[in-house]
């Protein structure tokens, strides 16, 4: 049998690449950041907004929405491999940082002493939860890295 | 290093996320799968379908293979799955099922791989499957047991049965024994 596939392992491999899939976490993680901000933002305004500025607010939402929605398929299709769950940890960690404290600040300009303990207590639950992330992930690499090793000291 | 720590080695790197060890683990099998398939299934074209679904199901498992060293029979097991579920969708009649077949023969002696890539189209899937890993991608009676998820022992016996269905076939051909 002489025939030959129709496709090529670079073919397979492609889209693999380590900027590609942190490009797609960023763009999900910066997504759900800035539409809970904005969402906040237009739930607490103690006036209503302008039409215009409403509509603008509208889009910018369901623009964070829908990259979410992208990096979400895409993280089911695509392996995460140590390398990426390292980034995607540390990226998480830092992106609910960022959403509790200016969700916090948002809290402390508008409203009670309540609303701002409310806030940050919500807020916490994601660092926690990106923190055990990243610890895992990195506990993950380490167990590689030093299966790695271990294999490479038996090559002749 | 033999075939098994090559691959436990560069699929460890490519957990890590070291796109260059994927690649080049996806270069050493791209060839074998694809042929695998190919023996399996009637068209080229469906070969190329079907394999690269083997490829995006492995890559995607990928991550959490625990026993990098058992690769090559894990990445077999992914492919005969979706070999089967292809056969499965064309043909809704039952597969063949085993027989007791058992103890030794000398067909083995006279068979070459040239003559049980002619040979293998017109066995039944079970028997064709086997004589693939066995004889065409030089898997180990363990590793075949693996991918088939059926004993040893039942390799062997399947193994007995399919020599000798290929050799009655070869033989139909003008091949002689």
């Amino acid at each position: 049998m002489t025939e030959r596939p129709g496709y090529t392992p670079d073919h397979v491999v492609r889209g693999m690449s380590l900027p590609r899939r942190v490009g797609v976490l960023v763009a999900g993680l910066g997504g759900l950041a800035g539409s809970t901000t904005i969402g906040l933002l237009w739930a607490t305004e103690p006036k209503a907004l302008p039409a215009g500025t409403q509509l603008a607010f509208a889009a910018m939402i369901l623009i964070g929405v829908t990259w979410v929605g992208i990096a979400g398929w895409a993280l089911v299709r695509r392996p995460l491999f140590a390398a990426d769950r390292v980034i995607t940890g540390w990226l998480a960690v830092i992106f609910s940082t960022l959403t509790t404290v200016s969700t916090v600040a948002i809290a402390v300009t508008r409203t009670s002493t309540a609303g701002v303990l409310a806030a940050g207590g919500l807020g916490l639950i994601p660092i926690v939860v990106s923190s055990t992330m990243l610890i895992r992930a990195r506990a993950y690499r380490a167990a590689l890295l030093a299966r790695k090793r271990d294999l490479e000291g038996h090559q002749p | 290093m033999d075939r098994v720590g090559r691959d436990a080695l560069l699929v460890v790197r490519a957990q890590l996320g070291d796109r260059r060890a994927l690649a080049e683990l996806v270069g050493h099998w791209h060839d074998p799968v694809w042929r695998y398939v190919r023996r399996m299934l009637d068209r080229p074209d469906q070969a190329d379908d079907v394999s690269q679904d083997v490829w995006a199901g492995a890559l995607k498992a990928l991550p959490r293979l625990q026993r990098p060293e058992r690769f090559a029979p894990w990445l077999f097991t992914i492919a005969r799955r979706s070999v089967m579920d292809h056969l499965r969708e064309k043909y809704s009649q039952a597969d063949p099922v085993d027989g007791d077949g058992s103890g030794d023969d000398d067909v083995s002696a006279v068979l070459d791989r040239a003559q049980v890539a002619e040979g293998l189209a017109g066995l039944p899937v079970h028997e064709r499957e086997v004589l693939i890993l066995f004889y065409l991608h030089d898997l180990a009676l363990e590793e075949c047991a693996q991918v088939l998820q059926i004993p040893p022992g039942t390799v062997k016996s399947r193994l007995f049965r399919a020599r000798r269905l290929l050799r009655d076939s070869l033989v139909e051909k003008g091949y002689s024994s």
